[in-house]
């Protein structure tokens, strides 16, 4: 049967390690991967943050994460958080590279603005993390034997001008093309590289009537006239960790309401007043 | 705080399918898939062809071994009057689907000098004109306030050059751009379009032997070998289902990573 295929419970159990899993789209698609039936290894900066997701996990499907406290920012450190895990559970399967942040400086980035810090510390914690971590697992694959599977994130961003983040853009648009170059690169050792593109999706519930509010508003540029909501993003990251997406790799997923298929910013970005226009 | 109202990915309980095409093993896989999934499911053929028909039938026969309400048609997707009232009548007998799957398939491989007026013509009257006909009549029958769900298979063909199949490419090139169009166009009422897009699968004509050793077109393929079509169904099942309502407009490689270098 073909949705057995769908399933993360093995034998043996699919090992899976989530970073940046402690919060938004990482806890949501950590939540989703433990209940098909993976071990979760979730990795962040913050280890408050790690606790509260350790336990949410754990309440969605009775098995306690490992969560280790990571900067994925460090070689060593990413080196560090695939030993502990495979010391933890034994193996690796699924190594899924969602850590990131917006640029540092937001919409205030204009280049002429931008000092080095802003732009590598973007293009680190995107990119730079995504191959160091990427490493470390396939190191790890290849000492298992054949098998194993990669699961990038990137951004909406990346596939049209984005104009408040250059940095995240460009480092986003790298995690796209690693992942096409890698899957090429591992496919003879059956490694899967793929890649979800997220556009607008909301990291948690609204807070307040004000935000549904606001969210409503974001939500009338955007193709399905809605933002995505997190956990809109568990069952493709669940088939994309799983022996169902088999024939599948090098390629990348956008989840993003229709808006790239209509030419319209994935991040609903539209502006309400006239650009300002500069001469000169 | 607003709660989210979660959806299981991989559910389609309650929910009715239309699966039109099964001259290749996909029309098969994906309609059992649906089936599995929890869906009932409708079979059509694209073409009257006998073969096709006669597996429409053994496709309704093993949805219902899984349990499920389902029913055959032999319909010629190149008439919209057929298509039409194909339509109305499993929406009488079987019930309305929400949910499409177009899966027509009609290959040629010619240089371009070789192509008569009527085979570019047959060609694009399944694989492209069968999709708008099927969309519409599909979109018509679909109620008001239901969630609607439309999947297009179609080809790396569509979207690479490979020379001798033009007048394949220019129709599953039209079908990509029917899915981006509709997906805008139905975005508002809560349905999603998506297209499949297949590279060398088992079925795919002239695609030469198993062994990687003798067949230089097996090298292309990353994965060194081609698809299978169970490896189309959770994909399908997936887009199919009411937690898909964020994925649309996309085209889907299920292809052994082909598309990423040709």
């Amino acid at each position: 049967m073909v949705l057995e295929k769908l399933s993360l419970e093995g034998p043996p159990r699919r090992v899976v390690i989530v970073t940046g899993g402690s919060r938004g789209l990482g806890k949501a698609m950590a939540i989703s991967l433990a209940e098909a039936g993976a071990e979760i290894c979730i990795a962040s900066r913050t280890v408050s943050q790690l606790e509260s997701a350790s336990a949410e996990i754990e309440a969605a499907c009775g098995r306690k994460p490992l969560a280790i406290p990571t900067n994925v920012q460090s070689r060593a450190e990413c080196d560090r958080l695939v030993e502990q895990t495979v010391a933890h559970f034994g193996r690796l399967d699924v190594m899924f590279n969602n850590a990131g942040i917006g640029d540092r400086r937001g919409a205030g980035n204009r280049i002429q603005d931008l000092e080095d810090a802003d732009w590598h510390d973007t293009i680190e914690v995107n990119l730079h993390s995504t191959f160091y971590c990427s490493r470390a697992a396939v190191r790890q694959f290849l000492k298992q034997g054949p098998g194993g599977a990669i699961v990038n994130v990137a951004s909406g961003t990346a596939l049209r001008s984005a104009p408040q983040s250059l940095g995240y853009a460009a480092a986003k648009a790298g995690v796209i093309s690693l992942t096409k170059s890698l899957a090429a690169q591992v496919v003879g050792e059956d490694i899967r590289v793929n890649c979800i593109i997220p556009g607008f999706v909301a990291q948690q519930p609204a807070a307040n009537d004000e935000e549904v509010a606001m969210r409503k508003q974001r939500g009338r540029f955007i193709t399905v006239r809605r933002l995505g909501e997190a956990w809109e993003l568990g069952p493709l990251a669940v088939f994309l960790c799983s022996d169902a997406s088999s024939y599948i790799t090098g390629e990348s997923f956008s989840i993003d309401g229709g808006g790239l298929a209509g030419g319209i910013a994935p991040t609903g970005y539209a502006p309400t007043e006239p650009a300002e226009v500069r001469h000169g | 705080m607003v709660e989210w109202d979660r959806k299981a990915g991989f559910d389609l309980r309650g929910k009715r399918a239309l699966v039109i095409g099964c001259s290749n093993p996909s029309g098969r896989a994906i309609a059992l898939g649906l089936a599995e999934a929890g869906a009932d499911v409708a079979i059509a053929s694209a073409t009257m062809d006998g073969d096709e028909v006669m597996e429409a039938k053994r496709i309704a026969k093993a949805a219902t071994a899984l349990g499920r309400n389902s029913l055959a048609h032999g319909w010629d997707v190149t008439l919209p009057t057929n298509v039409q009232v194909g339509l109305k009548q499993i929406s009488k007998e079987f019930g309305t689907p929400s949910i499409l799957v177009f899966n027509a398939d009609m290959a040629l491989a010619k240089p371009i000098e070789k192509t008569t007026d009527s085979e570019f013509a047959k060609i694009q009257a399944v694989n492209q004109s069968g999709a708008f006909y099927a969309a519409r009549s599909f979109l018509k029958e679909l109620p008001e306030g239901e969630t609607g769900r439309l999947l297009f298979t179609t080809s790396v063909f569509g979207e690479r050059g490979v020379e001798n199949l033009t007048a394949y490419a220019t129709a599953k090139a039209g079908v990509i751009g029917l899915s981006a169009a509709l997906s805008q166009e139905i975005a508002a009422r809560g349905a999603t379009c998506n297209c499949i897009s297949t590279g060398w699968m088992d079925w795919t004509p002239g695609r030469g032997p198993d062994d990687v050793g003798a067949n230089l077109l097996m090298r292309f393929v990353p994965m060194r070998r081609f698809g299978k079509a169970e490896e189309l169904a959770a994909l399908a099942v997936l887009l199919c289902s009411d937690a898909a309502g964020y994925l649309s407009g996309q085209v889907f490689h299920v292809d052994g990573g082909i598309s990423q270098h040709l």
